[in-house]
């Protein structure tokens, strides 16, 4: 096992005992009442995380279980990643009785959009490289990556546009989601063109950029799950004389 | 391969991006502003004025034609520029009101909770309302949405002031 890889393996474990903390943390502190899809899917990732390491020390698990196995965690992952991301969006914008329905609706007509876009992507730049089994993988990946960040690049700019405020933790879960997004993104549009049938160096780096990438975006939950939701303060100053603003209304009135 | 290296770098663009906005949040967090200072004033009369079909119709009658849509030009632009300034007011009271509605006064939170709705649908109108005043240099659209949008203005500063008359709001109903 080569230095960097040895590195990678050891973030991997710290991920896991890092996401077994986030899920103490979600249950003790109730989120998953307020997110329970990003609670799932804490649970998938956690699994996603630890069977797979678990199999790689395994001596009888042959690379077929190894593949199959990583490819479940991946495909559901995916999956449950839409519905924190549809959590996200509810959240945000149907705090306001002005965007109740607006929010469910956008989040379907972005995500048609970006549908088209990337599986386009997909089409026009396939697979290549000579390890084409996992090269596909990592195309249906980046299919899913430009997905997530195109939904929440959205969201970002939507609600700054409206200037709806963002609770804390819903913030932090996205921008958890858009960092690891964006880091698989690229790794996986590097992946899917020049991925070889033996492991290389290149692979060895990817893997801890991506090892690195889903740390930082666990940490960053943690950081948002371990402080309390912040509330807005109210301006500095106490109130002006606003009595001509208050005798034009009342003039109206009567 | 080169498409490849394209998404690498966009994906690159929108990290740095992220990273941005998180650390804006952190400090918007922190910073303590009177919006009062930010707020733009409107001129919600000559906004109704610049918007009048009646007033158009005038302008249509009475000038020639080359002249007629150098005015109406201009005038869509000047109506523009307001409905900035209504927006970017609108984005401030929110703000304001954001923080009005974690008030242990279940009235303020109610009308807190009325001015928040209000900007948000006023902004909502003016991200539609631009386009279709270009569109109106070439096309006869209806005007009904910026009449509502100036309605909407109008909305919004009353519950300010109620807002004002009992919760610390500056002196933005003034500036407005």
């Amino acid at each position: 096992m080569s230095f960097l890889l040895r590195i990678a393996h050891g973030l991997w474990i710290f991920c896991a005992l890092i996401q077994a903390t986030l899920l103490w943390l979600v249950a003790r502190r109730r989120v998953y009442q307020q997110f329970p899809f990003f609670m799932t899917y804490l649970i998938w990732l956690l699994l996603k995380t630890a069977v797979p390491l678990a199999m790689d020390y395994a001596p009888f698990v042959t690379g077929d279980q190894y593949y199959y196995a990583y490819t479940i965690g991946r495909a559901g992952a995916a999956v449950l990643s839409f519905g924190v991301l549809y959590e996200l969006f509810t959240k945000t914008l149907c705090n306001h009785r002005a965007l109740r329905d607006l929010g469910s609706n956008l989040f379907r007509i972005s995500f048609v959009i970006l549908l088209v876009f990337a599986t386009a992507l997909a089409r026009f730049v396939p697979a290549a490289g000579t390890g084409q089994r996992m090269a596909e993988l990592y195309l249906l990946e980046r299919t899913v990556s430009v997905l997530q960040i195109g939904l929440l690049l959205f969201l970002f700019v939507f609600s700054r546009y409206l200037g709806v405020s963002w609770r804390s933790r819903a913030f932090g879960i996205a921008l958890g989601f858009g960092i690891l997004a964006s880091v698989t993104l690229a790794t996986t549009a590097i992946r899917s063109q020049v991925e070889p049938v033996v492991r290389s160096g290149v692979s060895d780096i990817i893997d801890l950029i991506n090892e690195g990438a889903l740390l930082s975006c666990n940490l960053i939950w943690l950081g948002y799950l371990l402080g309390f939701e912040s509330t807005p303060l109210p301006p500095p100053r106490l109130p002006d004389d606003d009595l001509g603003p208050w005798n034009q209304e009342l003039r109206r009135l009567l | 391969m080169t498409i490849s290296i394209a998404i690498v770098v966009c994906s690159i663009v929108v990290l740095v991006l992220l990273i941005r906005l998180a650390r804006r949040q952190y400090i918007v967090a922190r910073r303590q502003e009177n919006p009062a200072d930010q707020i733009r004033s409107v001129d919600i009369e000559a906004f109704r004025n610049l918007i009048d079909p009646h007033e158009e119709q005038y302008l249509q009658e009475r000038l020639p034609a080359a002249e007629f849509r150098k005015i109406k030009r201009q005038r869509i632009r000047a109506a523009c520029d307001y409905i900035l300034c209504a927006a970017h007011n609108a984005g401030l009271l929110l703000s304001l009101a954001e923080a009005a509605r974690h008030s242990p006064d279940p009235q303020v939170v109610a009308a807190a909770t009325r001015l928040i709705d209000n900007a948000v649908r006023l902004r909502l109108y003016a991200l539609q309302a631009i386009p279709k005043l270009y569109i109106a240099l070439w096309l006869p659209v209806g005007r009904r949405s910026h009449v509502a949008l100036a309605d909407r203005y109008e909305t919004m500063v009353r519950h300010v002031v109620l807002l004002g008359l009992r919760y610390p709001a500056g002196s933005i109903s003034s500036a407005l």
